[in-house]
């Protein structure tokens, strides 16, 4: 009887030592405030790429600890909410869902080229940090890219309470906030996606780099003419509209 | 407001910040200084403390903050102090670490953006104060060294009003605390 209580309580520290190895933490749907700026008065539809329905992260400190963070299906809740803000109207559409099912000036297919998130016992700082690189995939609606752009944002918290869950998760959130105040502030200036209102880029992409290939190969041009693209991180331009 | 209240309301502040850092660092502290002018604060009209960005390597603490508020709101010719975040909230994406202006210069422009005066207008907010600090440990006997300056600015008028408030802070334990705080009208 002794022995199996012995054994008990040995399992039991193992458990409460492998427990405090590792720290979970489920992000809850975040909201964001409704925006003070105009709406972009354009008919948008929003892709969300599978990542968007489970992401998972973890970090693993040499030696000490490993933190994870589920974000869940934060992300899809997040660009829901924070476009429905910014534009006229917003269709969400999944996966594999075929775009030209429906109808809208802009699609745009959100998705995370980057996410890192730092804790105390790596920063030496009672400061739980996050950062996530976004990346804005902007078609027109025949299906031809007119932008893409990354967004990178940055969130930080001071540690409070003794596991700093709910710190890692609030550096989350704000970090998510960082990343809409500046897709707030720079989408339209970055993709130039209010003028796909007028119609889709024109000619059609695809036939206009073929045609370029062809006619100007060996001067380099194409290049040059084929990168509408927009690479923007971080910042916010202070240059009024 | 007396010149009386607006000194014992600093005293408060400083008192409040004095005994959330001795609690944190088990340090004795006093204040050693304090200058105070008149806000000219009318009935209806508040404040709002901010903490400066993050992303300009402030690194005050939201507990920092709340003290602050409670100190200035408490009694009975207590401010009357908007919270922090309802402020942030009402004027997203303005007052975000990434976004809120760095300067009093920066408000004139803010406040031409759609809604945002209105905003401000509808809380009566008069006066915003930045506080922005850090905290460094010093000592592996668990002792702060704290240092607050803080810089503040307003809704964009012609006429200003500048008040420059500095509370020292020697501690037993090295803490020390200044805190010159701006106040633009």
């Amino acid at each position: 009887m002794i022995a199996i209580n012995r054994s008990s309580f040995a399992f039991g520290l193992l458990a409460m030592a492998l427990a405090g190895c590792s720290s979970t933490v489920t992000m809850d749907v975040p909201t964001i405030p409704a925006p003070r700026v105009e709406r972009i008065p354009v008919d948008v539809a929003l892709r969300m790429p599978e990542q968007f329905d489970h992401f998972v992260h973890t970090e693993e400190i040499l030696g000490k600890e490993a933190w994870t963070i589920d974000l869940g299906r934060s992300n899809a809740a997040f660009f829901t909410q924070l476009f429905g803000y910014l534009f006229d109207t917003v269709q969400v559409i999944g996966p594999q869902d075929d775009a030209r099912d429906y109808q809208f000036d802009a699609l745009i297919e959100p998705s995370i080229d980057g996410f890192e998130f730092s804790v105390p016992n790596q920063s030496k700082t009672e400061t739980f940090a996050v950062w996530i690189r976004y990346r804005l995939q902007v078609f027109d609606r025949e299906g031809n890219s007119a932008s893409n752009w990354t967004v990178s944002a940055y969130g930080k918290t001071q540690k409070e309470g003794l596991g700093g869950s709910d710190s890692l998760q609030r550096a989350a959130v704000l970090a998510m906030r960082d990343a809409a105040a500046l897709i707030i502030m720079q989408m339209d200036k970055a993709t130039k996606i209010s003028s796909l209102a007028d119609g889709p880029i024109a000619p059609p992409r695809a036939e206009t780099t073929v045609a370029t290939l062809t006619k100007d190969s060996d001067t380099g041009e194409l290049e040059a003419e084929d990168m509408k693209g927009i690479f923007v991180i971080g910042g916010i331009d202070d240059d009024d509209d | 407001m007396t010149m009386t209240k607006s000194l014992v309301r600093l005293r408060t502040v400083a008192l409040c910040g004095v005994f959330s850092v001795s609690l944190s660092a088990c340090v004795t502290s006093r204040v050693e200084d304090a200058r105070v002018n008149i806000t000219g604060l009318n009935d209806g009209e508040s404040v709002v403390i901010m903490a400066k960005s993050y992303h300009q390597g402030n690194e005050t603490e939201a507990d920092y903050i709340r003290c602050v508020e409670n100190a200035l709101g408490r009694g009975s010719a207590g401010l009357r102090v908007i919270p922090n975040q309802q402020f942030v909230d009402s004027l997203f994406p303005w007052f975000e670490p990434r976004t809120a202006p760095a300067e009093t210069k920066g408000l004139s422009t803010l406040m031409k953006r759609p809604g945002v005066a209105q905003a401000v207008a509808d809380m009566g907010v008069r006066y915003i104060i930045w506080l922005d600090g850090d905290t460094e440990r010093v000592a592996q006997g668990g002792s702060l060294w704290y240092f607050l300056p803080a810089g503040a600015g307003g809704s964009d008028s012609p006429d200003r009003e500048n008040t420059d408030r500095r509370v020292q802070r020697p501690g037993a334990a090295a803490t020390s605390l200044h805190s010159p705080v701006r106040l633009v009208r």
